[in-house]
């Protein structure tokens, strides 16, 4: 049993569900996460479970210490957010996501390239339908949009792994030399991890996604890329600079977005922006660093996410500059998401402030000052938004009069859940420790960490609680990099797409003509001679002549002949090619 | 926006002035860059917070800050509309 992917448990349970009873299904889903969690826990470093495909050695289980702990975080998840789920009636979507779950575990577990291309795609699909479940014509376009741009990134994936094939003659997922292949695998696996430009489908796509999808979206996808960016790119300076603007790249939009989804979207961008840089810096630490936050980012980000849709669930508004006062009809989901902000922002005690600080000290270690000091700068915008400005505008400031609907009890004993492991993670750090890649010895707690963490986070409160008025929500959008492929859409539609379509249409319409011509003539040549003779100078007297010798039938050809024609064709060129 | 009471206000000020204090009452240790300055991480998360709040608002003023409706009749039409040249297109 712990010879097979654990990936194969999320698919075979996928297939097995649609046959449950629908009420039985959410509970079935569970069953995926906890044999998978049960398999991960007795698979040992080292294991390599191998065959051959058209010559070339796949590897759909390779195990080592990087894996594992992404599989460990993509397994916990699932049980959470599993539960956060339990009222959906929706076997699409529960399909989905074990489909979208499945494949970031095959992801993380694959040895090889063709292995990580198969199941790189299977995410992007069971994600896009997360986005298109919600059943609204905005979620089926930024659905599409996310196919798109997803479907562009696997090709440039793809294109990658063949050239990195030509290059090397290897499919091993293993860490990547400087080449024109590995150039565009990273671009593949850039834009998975959303790093600018190429980042704006996650903005796009995660607020349109249905309240339980997003959950799970906001744990896979990037995550999954910072696991290959960790394996393949470890140590490429680019992704320290591509990092740090990340990381404030979110913190900047999220300034400006008003959809409570889309401003903790930004914020993944800016958090994924730790770890990439963590990656980039390349040293033990750093990559350990990566590793923990990733971990504990699932665990804070599904719970943020968790409030935010039960705030969407209970009110049916997600915007901002429509929300206020809900913090005496909400009081669990407001604590409960407290943790995750706290946790967010890094404040002792939670699990941000346990993993955060480990790339940020890997950085100074490595003498990248500069990336020191942004790095803490998106930590204050992190604080700012996610932690004060979000839930400030959500359940206090203005009260709207809002009168929320109850939320079932499975969504806040799914967030109870996510904020107890936060918790656990704060206090008891090692258990994450034990289990990152590389061996860690590192404190979180010491007097200067703990210092500086509680003086950053009280005065970025001061400057908050005084310039407060200008960060409330407006009914505007901030407009992103998704400009370049969806303003000038129309245009490129009917250049294209529109284009060749009419085309199409004309030939056809055309052909169709010819043979409807060709029928009529040969339905009945005599008449069809008689009517274009008619009124033909010069032709008078000639169509009685044709009338008196002939009837209507008479010149038409008979399909006996037209058959003994054709066989007889069929017969001359199998007699030739045969012989 | 209502104003913060005075009871959170003095609990406030004395989580202020105790992280500073616990700056210079707290043990000594060597200043290898700019971060390990007393008071550093105070002064730059009110300034960082500052600097965030006004210059994303500044650039999505300016740049990118859109109605709305912005994206309305950006996107490719509808399959079987008129603009399409009807549902067999």
């Amino acid at each position: 049993m712990f010879e097979l992917p654990p990936a194969l448990t999320f698919l075979a349970v996928a297939l097995i569900l649609p046959l449950f009873p629908k009420k039985l299904r959410a509970w079935f889903f569970l069953v995926a996460p906890a044999i998978a969690l049960y398999q991960i826990g007795g698979l040992e470093v080292g294991t390599r479970v191998t065959f051959s495909f058209l010559g070339y050695e796949l590897v759909p289980l390779r195990v080592d210490r990087l894996s594992l702990v992404f599989a460990w975080i993509f397994g916990i998840v699932s049980v959470v957010a599993g539960v956060y789920a339990l009222h959906l009636r929706d076997t699409g979507q529960q399909v989905a996501t074990l489909f979208y779950a499945g494949s970031a575990l095959g992801v993380v577990f694959a040895g090889d390239l063709f292995t990580l291309f198969v199941f790189w795609e299977v995410m992007a699909v069971g994600s896009a339908y997360l986005t298109w479940a919600r059943r609204t014509p905005e979620s089926y376009r930024a659905g599409m949009r996310y196919v798109y741009v997803h479907l562009c990134g696997g090709a440039l994936l793809l294109a990658g792994i063949l050239m990195h094939l030509t290059e090397t003659g290897s499919i091993a997922f293993e860490a990547f030399s400087p080449s024109a292949g590995a150039w565009l695998i990273l671009v593949g696996f850039a834009l998975n991890a959303a790093i600018p430009p190429l980042h704006a489908w996650l903005a796009d796509a995660y607020p349109a996604a249905t309240v339980t999808g997003a959950v799970f979206m906001s744990a896979f996808t990037t995550k999954s890329a910072v696991y290959t960016l960790a394996r393949g790119f470890a140590g490429w300076e680019i992704l320290v600079a591509a990092g740090v603007i990340m990381a404030l790249y979110g913190v900047v939009y999220a300034v400006l977005a008003n959809d409570i989804r889309q401003l903790l979207a930004y914020h993944i961008v800016s958090q994924v922006g730790y770890m990439v840089a963590g990656v980039g810096i390349g040293t033990e630490m750093a990559l350990n660093g990566a590793t923990a936050h990733a971990f504990t980012h699932i665990l804070y980000k599904g719970l943020l996410f968790m409030g935010a849709g039960a705030v969407l669930y209970s009110t049916g508004r997600s915007k901002l500059s429509e929300l206020g006062g809900l913090a005496k009809a909400m009081p669990w989901v407001v604590t409960l998401y407290m943790v995750g902000a706290f946790s967010i922002s890094g404040f002792p005690l939670f699990s941000g402030f346990v993993s955060k600080a480990i790339t940020v000290d890997a950085a100074a270690y490595a003498g990248v000052g500069w990336a020191v000091l942004l790095l803490h700068l998106a930590s204050v915008g992190t604080f700012l938004h996610t932690g004060l400005k979000l839930p400030y505008f959500t359940w206090w400031a203005e009260d709207r009069g809002i009168r929320p609907d109850p939320i079932p009890w499975n969504m806040l004993a799914g967030m109870g859940l996510a904020a107890a492991l936060n918790i656990f993670l704060g206090l008891y750090p090692q258990a994450l420790y034990a289990i990152l890649p590389y061996a860690l010895d590192y404190e979180p707690y010491t007097y200067a960490h703990v210092l500086k963490a509680s003086q950053m986070l009280l005065f970025t409160f001061v400057a908050f609680w005084i310039f407060r008025s200008k960060l409330g929500g407006e009914p505007l959008i901030p407009v992103d990099t998704d400009w370049i492929y969806r303003r000038p859409a129309r245009i490129s539609y009917f250049l294209g797409p529109a284009t060749v379509a009419r085309a199409f249409g004309a030939v056809e319409r055309g052909a169709d003509t010819l043979v409807q011509g060709a029928v009529r003539v040969g339905r009945d040549p005599v008449g069809w001679a008689r009517a274009r003779l008619r009124g033909v100078p010069g032709t008078e007297g000639q169509e009685g002549a044709l009338e008196a010798t002939s009837d209507s039938s008479a010149f038409r050809v008979s399909m006996t002949g037209m058959v003994s024609v054709l066989l007889f064709t069929l017969l001359v060129l199998m007699v030739r090619i045969l012989t | 926006m209502k104003p913060m009471s005075r009871f959170w206000k003095v609990v406030l000020g004395i989580a202020l002035a105790a992280s500073i204090a616990a700056d210079f009452l707290g043990p000594e240790k060597e200043a290898y860059a700019i971060w390990d300055q007393k008071v550093f991480f105070a002064a730059y998360g009110f300034v960082g917070c500052v600097v965030i709040i006004f210059v994303s608002k500044a650039i999505g003023k300016y740049w990118v800050q859109k109605e709305e409706d912005y994206w309305e009749g950006t996107g490719a039409p509808e399959p079987g509309t008129a603009e399409t040249g009807g549902a067999d297109v």
